[in-house]
């Protein structure tokens, strides 16, 4: 089994009465790219500043790199690099200053990996970082993140309003390095990371509905439609793994969660037995994630009517 | 090492135009600060006494612009890797937090400390005074800015994110002390100029004047304590609330401490049994006080409801080797039928043997003036003051140029208005003990080698009683005035000539202690 380089254990954090991280329990494999997803708000970029000890928790705790985040400083983050969408970089630097700089941080730092990516991002040494566009500025941060060959990437997102060919070589860059080191980004932009992603945790309201192999999760997820002999209502009772079950004329449309063909044909037939027709589509990470945010959405429409209703009784 | 000098130097590369900017300030107040002392002609009507006021404001502007600049430059260093927020690039970087604390006191030691030490050097140099042997007071003086200006401001700019944040809490900080040390000063507009104004409060929001010398030491070791330990908990852990609720602590603590010493809880009167005890029963007097005539010309007060008591005092009874500095005095008239009315006064010159006449001014209310003027009434003047022993005697040739008086400082004749003259001495970081400055006058004319003063004026006291070898300031040169109560049937016959020895005496306070002086049947018409 393959050591985690990122484990959290109930990692909680609270800003007054708002839970923004609830009793997270991860676990991020050496070597892997992990994408944490979820929706603006979820909980994302609080998860990883308690990663890199930036916020401190209210509970619970995390190991990354087997040392715990809240005793990460100095040395430990020679070995991690970091880079956020609003991370504020030394704007009165130059690109080359930020660079020199940083290099006598780390006994790591391989300059020639530096004049690498320097080259591969056209980047101007001799220009102050205040004067870089959003996309020349996230690659400076990626160079000064990267020449010291980090056995930890954490990027939080890193591509948010960046235009198509900055991203593609910001990913193209994160790819070569990737046999080399773990990854951890967040992001919201779901196409791109399923094509590069192995792990992936999705985070909604604070909470960590799911983390596992992107394979697996593919192979979890189904779109079912289902052609009926004749119009039928939907029953009171359906599995909880269908997903936002729909029924129009003769046929029912839902999302299965704990996809097995044998299995869930069976199942299906179970409920419908007038079922003439199944199919199973795959599904893309945008559609998994807007599947599982909507239902999520209901069942706490649901919760919040039924307290409304008991509370009127 | 290798990570301070790295950090060290990436500042030094970033900040030159503040540090630029510091050093400039510096330079102008060099520059500026000894015309207080060579531009010595004192007369009001002389064109060059304007000259001098100018260099006086100057020095008094690059005075206060010095700390200010060091603001500037203590808020940008230490906010270029602010502690304040959750998006700052160092937060994620190697930097190990003792060093990068140390790259900063390297850089303040270097930009600020040691320009500060040059500056103060030179001009230590230009007055005339070795700056070797000051070196206690100079690194008293350092203590007391690290304590009181420097470790604060480092605090302050540990809690803020941005320069802007951190000017809001100067200005309310400046806003604070003016609340707390105006209204005891009486400042208002003389004359309605800006200048006037903005020396009063120059003068009012001076260090020696917010804060009492014998307070400045354990107050900077209070502040800096406090500060050192909100840095440290900001570097090795950012907890910025924390750091933030015990910086608005320390003004609370200062006033609690205020309110809870033992002296506060106890009223007036007690407090001054305390702190200066009645002389015991059967002790011979310390001075005798008698009202000395001709009485006091007739004076008027502003107030019409009013009434200006102004009378000569003939001091007697003080041993030579002795003095009574008095701190507090209360003037109680007693009428005929047993009414009583108390005031207070000052003296502002300590009684010595020499110092054989004195005043006493009191602003009587009409009503009570009337009813006593009738008949004669006994004065009781109650005086809580420093017994004072002659210590250290120091002679030198009185001279026309500038001349060094041990332990005391270089001193040089300053012409004053309507052709008196007074000595104006420079000292180091504080003024010179308590003194008392006598010369031997001669009955003989002055020899043609020596040249004689026509007339001297001034106090014969100078001086502090305080025992530190500093006071807070950036300034190191202390000015004081001493000259020769001569009064005209002193002169009779007598000659100051240049060559005759000066004698400097320094007193130290011996104890504190109340004694009460009883003038009875004294007509107040005659004082009035």
């Amino acid at each position: 089994m393959m050591e985690a380089t990122i484990r959290t254990n109930q990692l909680s954090k609270r800003f007054g009465r708002t839970k923004a991280v609830d009793s997270v329990d991860l676990a991020v494999p050496e070597g892997a790219i992990y994408a944490l997803v979820g929706a603006n708000g979820a909980g994302k970029t609080t998860l990883i500043k308690l990663l890199m000890n930036i916020l401190r928790p209210t509970a619970g705790h995390s190991v990354v790199l087997t040392t715990d985040s809240r005793c990460l400083q100095g040395k430990a983050f020679q070995r991690i690099g970091y880079v956020s969408e609003n991370q504020e970089l030394p704007e009165g630097m130059t690109v080359g200053g930020m660079l020199d700089y940083f290099r006598a941080f780390y006994p790591a730092w391989d300059r020639d990996l530096e004049a690498q990516l320097v080259r591969q991002f056209d980047l101007p040494r001799g220009r102050k970082l205040a004067q870089l566009s959003r996309g020349m500025k996230m690659k400076a941060a990626f160079a000064s993140s990267l020449a010291y060959r980090p056995a930890l990437i954490i990027l939080d997102e890193p591509f948010s309003g960046l235009d198509p060919l900055v991203r593609d070589e910001l990913i193209e860059v994160l790819l070569e390095r990737a046999p080399e080191t773990t990854i951890f980004l967040s992001s919201h932009d779901l196409a791109e990371i399923e094509s590069f992603s192995s792990h992936v945790g999705f985070l909604d309201q604070g909470r960590l509905l799911f983390s596992e192999e992107m394979s697996v999760l593919s192979e979890r997820f189904r779109e079912v439609s289902v052609t009926l002999d004749k119009p039928s209502v939907l029953p009171d009772h359906l599995p909880a793994s269908w997903l936002q079950p729909q029924s129009a004329d003769c046929m029912l449309h839902f999302v299965h969660n704990r996809y097995k063909e044998s299995d869930t044909a069976r199942e299906i037939y179970a409920h419908f037995p007038t079922a003439r027709d199944i199919s199973f589509d795959a599904m893309s990470l945008r559609s998994i994630f807007l599947a599982i945010a909507k239902a999520n959405r209901d069942v706490a429409a649901h919760a919040s009517s039924d307290a409304a209703e008991e509370a009127h009784a | 090492m290798k990570q301070i000098l790295h950090i060290f130097v990436k500042d030094t590369r970033r900040f030159w135009p503040e540090i630029l900017i510091s050093l400039a300030i510096v330079a102008a107040l060099v520059y500026a600060y000894p015309h207080q002392w060579t531009v010595t002609v004192y007369n009001m009507q002389d064109p060059s006494m304007d000259l001098l006021g100018r260099f006086e404001m100057l020095s008094g502007i690059f005075s206060a612009l010095v700390p200010l600049g060091w603001f500037v430059l203590i808020a940008r260093l230490i906010h270029a890797e602010s502690l304040v927020g959750d998006r700052q690039n160092w937060l994620t970087r190697p930097y190990r937090w003792p060093q990068l604390l140390a790259a900063k006191f390297l850089f303040l030691a270097i930009f600020l400390y040691v320009p500060l030490v040059v500056a103060q050097s030179i001009l230590l140099s230009e007055a005339g005074i070795d700056p070797l042997s000051t070196l206690p007071g100079m690194l008293f003086n350092l203590l007391l800015l690290t304590g009181l200006v420097v470790l604060p401001t480092v605090a302050i700019a540990t809690v803020t994110s941005s320069f802007i944040r951190m000017f809001f809490v100067l200005i309310a900080i400046v806003i604070g002390l003016a609340v707390y040390a105006v209204p005891a000063s009486g400042v208002g507009l003389v004359d309605n100029s800006v200048r006037s104004l903005i020396v009063q409060l120059g003068r009012v929001l001076s260090p020696s004047h917010i804060l009492h010398s014998s307070a400045q030491l354990p107050t900077a070791l209070l502040l800096g304590v406090i500060s050192c330990a909100v840095v440290v908990l900001q570097y090795a852990r950012r907890r910025e609330w924390i750091s933030r609720m015990i910086l608005l602590g320390v003004p609370v603590l200062l006033g609690c401490i205020n309110l809870l010493a033992p002296t506060s809880a106890l009223s007036g009167q007690t407090r001054l049994n305390r702190d200066y005890p009645p002389q015991a029963v059967g002790e011979p007097a310390l001075i005798d006080l008698a009202i000395a005539h001709p009485p006091a010309v007739s004076r008027w007060t502003a107030k019409s409801d009013m009434a200006d008591l102004f009378f000569f005092l003939h001091v007697s009874g003080i041993s030579s080797e002795n003095a009574l500095k008095v701190d507090q005095a209360k003037l109680t008239i007693q009428g005929s039928d047993g009414f009583q009315w108390s005031g207070r006064s000052i003296f502002f010159s300590p009684f010595s043997e020499s110092n054989r006449q004195s005043y006493l001014s009191v602003d009587l209310p009409i009503s009570v003036y009337s009813r006593l003027q009738a008949s004669p009434v006994t004065l009781r003047i109650t005086l809580a003051a420093e017994q004072l022993h002659a210590e250290k005697q120091t002679s030198v040739p009185l001279s026309t140029q500038q001349f060094t008086v041990p332990d005391y400082g270089v001193c040089a004749t300053a012409p004053q208005r309507g052709g008196a003259t007074i000595f104006s001495c420079r000292s180091a970081f504080r003024e010179p003990t308590l003194t008392r400055t006598t010369i031997e006058k001669s009955e003989a004319p002055c020899p043609a080698s020596q040249t004689e003063l026509m007339y001297m004026g001034g106090n014969e006291w100078s001086g502090l009683m305080n025992s530190e070898p500093a006071e807070l300031g950036i300034g190191p040169i202390m000015f004081s005035m001493f000259g020769f109560e001569i009064h005209q049937r002193d002169m009779m016959g007598k000659h100051l000539c240049t060559g005759a020895p000066v004698t400097f005496t320094q007193y130290k306070a011996v104890r504190h202690v109340q004694t009460t002086v009883t003038i009875p049947n004294v007509q107040l018409t005659a004082l009035r």
